[in-house]
């Protein structure tokens, strides 16, 4: 069962705040940017690391919705080419809830990805402003210390 | 050109040595008449004279000497 | 020939002045001390234009100003110009007594006259005229050229009047070798006496023909008709081979320079890069750049693909992961997960095995059994509801998340590391090296070396082509020289055994014997006597240069080798060029000791005149270049500003015979001390020495000069 294509987000949509969107593009390669400049190779790839660090650095999950506008950046579908991922949000719901039972509420895990992916993109998009380098280069420096430091958690 | 006529004469007499004295004093004679014939040229050189015909007599007078010790006749030149 | 006095009227700065030369063998320096534009190159001009008229003028006296600048046309429009020279010849003559010396003295007068208009002038060409002197007056001698033609040649007027800025003739880098080669060969040829018994032998050997023309004409037998003439059409073959055979030597001489020079020029070239292959180099170092910059894209993708990759997520999120793996570990104990059991349970149930191992088979009472509960576990378990099998699922498939304790994102991230700043590093190399080339290549004249090869082929080719013709005329040559002398020997034989031959047969030796005393004098002169040249010039070069510490390192020798070039060697026969390995004062050195050597070894009688000889040398080589030179002339004539007397007064007190001053009065008051009270411009003499000055000549320091010039 382990190896049978699951995706129960399939059908739900990823959206992240307007006002981090054009940052979001800046920094993807689907701009059409260079990779040094722009390291995450889809919109997707950074809503998902600023899934991680915001749980890394144990940040309260953002409101969406409602009065914060937000833009649609790609809808669930996407997991389906990284697989690993669906199993590492719903561990990632377990793990902040404490509910396994969660695992049969995509919605809500979801909507847990997407507070967390709100509260850490602006951490993420100051990883890769900030530094003397390039963004790919900021962003690993800062990963890097990230890493080497216990954990927050 | 007389500018440097001890040396050309100085040399020309060393040569002296080796020519085959056909009768005595013959070297000597020999050596008279190639300073002649130096003089001759140089003199050439400052104005136009009938070079060829005196080197022609003197080379005559010396063969006469070389003929008259062989004791051919003078006279004898046709 | 000795100089012994000259006056000038009118000619430029010299409106009247007198000048004597020491001609005591003991004393032979004359010096005219005179400072800068004070009229000592005008001293020279005029001695040459007195001896060889106006083709001695700069620019060969088109458009040269003889008038003083100052000449006032109010008073003249037609200015009278005269420049008179005295001078002492010394003839030899064989006599019966030995060498006889006879001492003759002359008086060349040069008179031309300008009409002056203003600003221009016209010149009636110049009228010479001269003089013998003797002890009962003068007597005019026609034509006066020559005498002087024959004591100071034309050709050799730049080895006795020498003006020391420009005495590089002989040895100026930028001049053709042959050219420079040609005037040391005239000079030497003249000077040694090579053209006198050129001549003569060649009117000697006419003389020989016609002794055979003579031999032919006295007839008995056929024989010595037909060896005399034969040997006339020898003699045409050998005198047309032998012009043959000048052409082909220097058509050779003349392409063997162009293949040094063309190779010279390619290796130049080749020092300082091949173009083509430098393009070559440009194009791999492109390939290259491209190469790397291709993996730097790759290695940046590698690194962007780190944050997409599940190491970043499992190492974040490790805190959160453990957490959850720590619950379904704890479900996992309670035995709620895995449902997977369903497939184990059922393997099981097949192989007739339970997993602790006992007996499943339904024909055994406990296997029966035990198959029996299993069957209800696979039961009950199918009934689970679909959140036991996603978490089942989660526990199962999501092991590779499962922290590892190690950062495997550091890890990575540190290869990703090494390899761009690696590639990085090689791509920087690589394009410094690109940079280098490029500038390399544009440094580069536009030459091009495939085109210099094929030319230097081709004279090669020529060259060669010369070397084989000058083999083949040289065979040929021997070859009738062989027939000659054979063919002379019959014919002497049959003239002996003719009476009427005898005296034609005496005329024959004679003119042999002549042809051959003149041609081993000429081979004689030419080795030994060049080689005595070379010897002399280079003592006197060495001993000139010698106390420079500088040019004496690197200086060795010089020659002047069989081909007439002067050659200046360095440690280990290095050849070095006079115009760069040479400072000033070596290259006039040289050219001075080259002229002494000379005129020293041909045992000419002529003086040397120059102009600034020290210019540009100090200390101890100029007291060496000044020693050597009075030590090897015959008469020594030097123009001498103060600077050059400073430090060699004592030397010019052994060896001058004769010293004055001449000085310009436009050079008060900025450098004379004492106003001259003359408003013409014309050079002035005076009586002092080198050591002495007088109210005339007295002049300001230099320090104080240059101060008073600069407020």
């Amino acid at each position: 069962m382990a190896d049978k294509y699951f995706n129960p987000f399939a059908a739900i949509d990823i959206y992240v705040p307007t006002e981090f969107h054009p940052d979001v593009v800046r920094f993807c390669q689907s701009g059409g940017n260079p990779v040094d400049q722009s390291p995450f190779p889809r919109m997707v790839d950074l809503w998902f690391a600023a899934v991680c660090v915001a749980a890394r650095l144990n940040l309260k999950p953002a409101e969406i919705g409602g009065d914060v506008p937000t833009t649609k950046i790609i809808d669930g579908a996407i997991f389906g080419s990284d697989p690993w991922r669906v199993h590492t949000l719903m561990l990632l719901a377990i793990g902040k809830t404490g509910d396994v039972q969660i695992v049969s509420e995509p919605r809500k895990i979801m909507n847990l990805a997407s507070g967390l992916a709100a509260a850490g993109l602006p951490k993420v998009i100051e990883m890769l402003k900030d530094g003397d380098g390039e963004a790919i280069w900021n962003l690993s420096e800062a990963v890097d210390g990230m890493l080497r430091k216990k954990s927050a958690a | 050109m007389p500018l440097n006529d001890r040396k050309i004469i100085s040399i020309i007499l060393d040569e002296r040595a080796r020519v085959e004295e056909r009768f005595p004093g013959y070297r000597d004679e020999l050596i008279n008449t190639i300073s002649d014939i130096i003089e001759y040229e140089r003199q050439h050189k400052v104005q136009g004279t009938t070079i060829q015909k005196k080197i022609n007599d003197k080379c005559n007078a010396m063969a006469r000497l070389l003929a008259q010790h062989r004791g051919h006749d003078v006279g004898a030149e046709e | 020939m000795k100089l012994l006095r000259a006056e000038f009227e009118n000619f430029r700065l010299l409106r009247d002045l007198r000048l004597e030369f020491s001609t005591d063998p003991a004393r032979k320096l004359t010096v005219i001390r005179a400072a800068n534009e004070s009229g000592k190159t005008t001293i020279l001009n005029a001695l040459q234009w007195a001896l060889y008229g106006d083709a001695a003028l700069p620019g060969k006296g088109e458009e040269f100003r003889l008038h003083p600048i100052d000449w006032d046309a109010s008073v003249k429009r037609r200015v009278p110009i005269v420049a008179t020279v005295e001078f002492e010849v010394t003839k030899y003559r064989r006599s019966a007594l030995g060498t006889r010396e006879t001492r003759r003295r002359y008086r060349i007068v040069r008179t031309a006259f300008e009409e002056v208009d203003g600003r221009t002038s016209r010149r009636a060409h110049s009228e010479v005229k001269l003089y013998a002197l003797n002890d009962t007056g003068v007597t005019p001698i026609e034509p006066p050229e020559a005498i002087i033609n024959d004591e100071l040649p034309p050709d050799l007027r730049e080895v006795f009047f020498t003006d020391g800025d420009r005495a590089l003739s002989f040895i100026e880098a930028d001049v053709a070798v042959s050219t420079k080669r040609d005037r040391v060969q005239r000079a030497i040829r003249a000077l040694l006496g090579l053209s006198v018994i050129e001549d003569a032998i060649y009117h000697v050997k006419k003389s020989s023909a016609e002794v055979n023309k003579q031999a032919r004409a006295i007839g008995g037998g056929s024989d010595l008709n037909r060896i005399a003439s034969r040997l006339e059409t020898i003699d045409e073959d050998i005198a047309g081979l032998e012009g043959d055979l000048d052409d082909a030597k220097q058509q050779f001489e003349a392409f063997d320079e162009k293949v040094n020079e063309t190779d010279r020029t390619i290796a130049a070239t080749l020092r300082k890069g091949d173009k083509e292959k430098l393009q070559r180099d440009l194009e791999a170092a492109k390939r290259k750049i491209k190469q790397l910059d291709a993996q730097l894209e790759a290695a940046g993708k590698e690194h962007a693909a780190l944050f997409r990759g599940r190491a970043l997520a499992t190492d974040l999120l490790a805190p959160v992961l453990d957490e959850a793996f720590g619950k379904l570990e704890a479900l996992h104990d309670q035995g709620k997960i895995p449902s997977t059991t369903i497939p184990v349970l059922e393997n099981r149930l097949s192989l007739n095995v339970c997993i602790c191992g006992e007996t499943l088979d339904p024909a055994d009472a406990e296997g029966h059994r035990r198959r029996h509960h299993i069957e209800r576990v696979i039961a009950e378990s199918k009934r689970a509801d679909a959140i036991q099998e996603m978490i089942t699922d989660l526990y199962y498939g999501a092991k590779t998340l499962r922290p590892l304790g190690a950062n495997t994102w550091l890890d990575e991230y540190k290869k990703v590391v090494a390899s761009r700043d690696g590639l990085q590093d090689m791509r920087n190399d690589a394009g410094k090296e690109f940079r280098a080339l490029e500038v390399q290549l544009d440094a580069l004249p536009d030459t091009d070396i495939q085109g210099l090869r094929e030319v230097l082929r081709d004279y090669k080719d020529q060259r060669d082509r010369f070397l084989s013709k000058k083999s083949t005329i040289q065979t040929q040559l021997g070859n009738l020289q062989r027939e000659r002398q054979g063919l002379v020997q019959e014919r002497d034989r049959l003239l002996r055994e003719q009476k009427k031959g005898a005296r034609v047969l005496a005329e024959a030796e004679v003119t042999q014997d002549v042809i051959t005393v003149l041609q081993r004098a000429y081979d004689r002169i030419t080795k030994e006597e060049l080689a005595k040249v070379s010897d002399q010039m280079n003592a006197n070069f060495l001993e000139m240069i010698g106390a420079d510490p500088q040019q004496g390192a690197i200086i060795r020798r010089a020659e002047i080798s069989p081909e007439f070039d002067i050659l200046v060697y360095g440690p280990e026969e290095r050849k070095l060029n006079p115009d760069r390995d040479l400072n000033g004062a070596s290259r006039r050195a040289l050219t001075l000791a080259f002229i002494l050597a000379l005129t020293k070894i041909s045992e000419v009688e002529a003086p040397n005149v120059i102009d600034t000889p020290l210019g540009m040398t100090s200390g101890f080589v100029k007291r060496s270049i000044l020693r050597t030179a009075v030590r090897e002339s015959a008469q020594l004539v030097l123009f001498l500003t103060h600077d050059e007397i400073a430090g060699c007064e004592d030397i010019i007190d052994q060896a001058a015979g004769t010293v004055c001053t001449i000085t310009n009065p436009a050079h008060y008051p900025k450098m004379l001390v004492n106003n001259p009270g003359v408003t013409e411009r014309k050079a002035l003499r005076c009586e002092c020495n080198h050591r002495s000055e007088c109210p005339l000549c007295q002049r300001r320091s230099d320090v104080r000069a240059e101060l008073e010039m600069a407020s």
